[in-house]
C-alpha cells in the first residue's frame, strides 16, 4: 500500500461531500428502503406493524426532544419542535375558524389540530404508490406522542383526522 | 390568504369535494360546487385530486416539496412524451 492512501482519523471530511445529485440519489434509495420495509413488514406482523412502527416513531420523538427545554406550555413546546423539525416533518398548529386557541375543549376532550405540510412519511409513500393512513404514518403518531411526552411530561394521543396530497390534518388529544 | 376557484362550467355537481374535504369548504348549491369557507381550507388539496373534471383551482397556497419526483425517471420520460 502506498504511503498517499493512508488515511489519517484527522484528515476525514467534517462536511457531506458529494453534489446534489449523489444525495437525490440516497434519498429516493432511503425512500424505497423504508416502503419496501414497510411492506414487508405489514405481510408479516400485520395489524402488528402499526405497533412496531409507533414505537420507532416514539423513539425518534424522544430523541429529538431530549435536549429541549422542558415546559409545561404544549403550545409553545410544539412550536418550537416544529421550528427545529423544519423540512422533516414540517408542520403548524391549526386554528379552525371560530376559536380562539388552538388549545380545543370540546366534548371532555383537550386537543390540539395540527397541520403537517412537508412530511417525509407522505414523500416515501407517493414515491412507492402505497396509501396514506398505513403503518408508516404511525411513525409520525410515534414521534409527535413521545416529543410531547418528553417536553411536556404529558401523555398523549395522534389522531389522523384527513390525509391529502399537499397536507394532512392530525388531532393532539392530550391527557 | 388561499383563493379558491370552482369552474362552474366544467364542474358535474358530484359532490365529492364537499364529502372529502374535512374543513366543509364546499356546498352543493344548484347542482354545483360552491366555495363557502376559505378560510379553513388548509390547503390539502384532497379536493383538486379527487375533483373528476379538474374543476377546481387554488392560487396563494404553500405546495409541499415534491421531494418523491425522481428526476432519473422524469428525463427518461420527456424523451418519450
Amino acid at each position: 500500500m502506498s504511503q498517499a492512501s493512508i488515511v489519517r482519523p484527522e484528515e476525514l471530511p467534517l462536511q457531506c461531500e458529494g453534489n446534489v445529485t449523489d444525495y437525490e440519489e440516497a434519498l429516493h434509495g432511503l425512500m424505497v428502503l423504508n416502503a419496501t420495509i414497510i411492506r414487508s413488514l405489514e405481510e408479516i406482523a400485520r395489524g402488528g406493524s402499526n405497533a412496531v412502527v409507533y414505537r420507532a416513531g416514539m423513539k425518534m420523538g424522544h430523541e429529538t426532544a431530549k435536549y429541549f427545554p422542558k415546559t409545561d406550555n404544549v403550545e409553545k413546546a410544539l412550536k418550537e419542535l416544529s421550528d427545529i423539525l423544519g423540512r422533516q416533518y414540517n408542520f403548524e398548529l391549526y386554528k379552525p375558524k371560530g376559536k380562539d386557541s388552538y388549545i380545543i375543549t370540546e366534548n371532555g376532550e383537550t386537543f390540539i389540530y395540527l397541520v403537517f405540510r412537508d412530511c417525509l412519511v407522505r414523500q416515501t409513500l407517493r414515491r412507492e404508490g402505497m396509501s396514506q393512513k398505513g403503518p408508516l404514518c404511525q411513525s409520525l403518531y410515534g414521534y409527535m406522542v413521545g416529543a410531547v411526552e418528553e417536553i411536556t411530561g404529558k401523555r398523549g394521543k395522534l389522531e389522523i383526522v384527513h390525509v391529502g396530497p399537499n397536507t394532512c390534518l392530525k388531532k393532539l388529544i392530550l391527557r | 390568504m388561499v383563493k379558491i376557484i370552482v369552474d362552474k362550467d366544467v364542474c358535474i355537481g358530484c359532490g365529492l369535494c364537499a364529502h372529502d374535504c374535512p374543513m366543509k369548504v364546499y356546498e352543493i348549491r344548484d347542482g354545483r360546487s360552491t366555495v363557502v369557507n376559505p378560510d379553513d381550507c388548509m390547503q390539502c388539496l384532497s379536493c383538486h385530486e379527487i375533483c373528476p373534471s379538474n374543476a377546481i383551482e387554488h392560487q396563494d397556497i404553500y405546495l409541499s416539496r415534491r421531494l418523491y419526483v425522481d428526476l432519473e425517471v422524469c428525463s427518461m420520460l420527456r424523451r418519450f412524451v
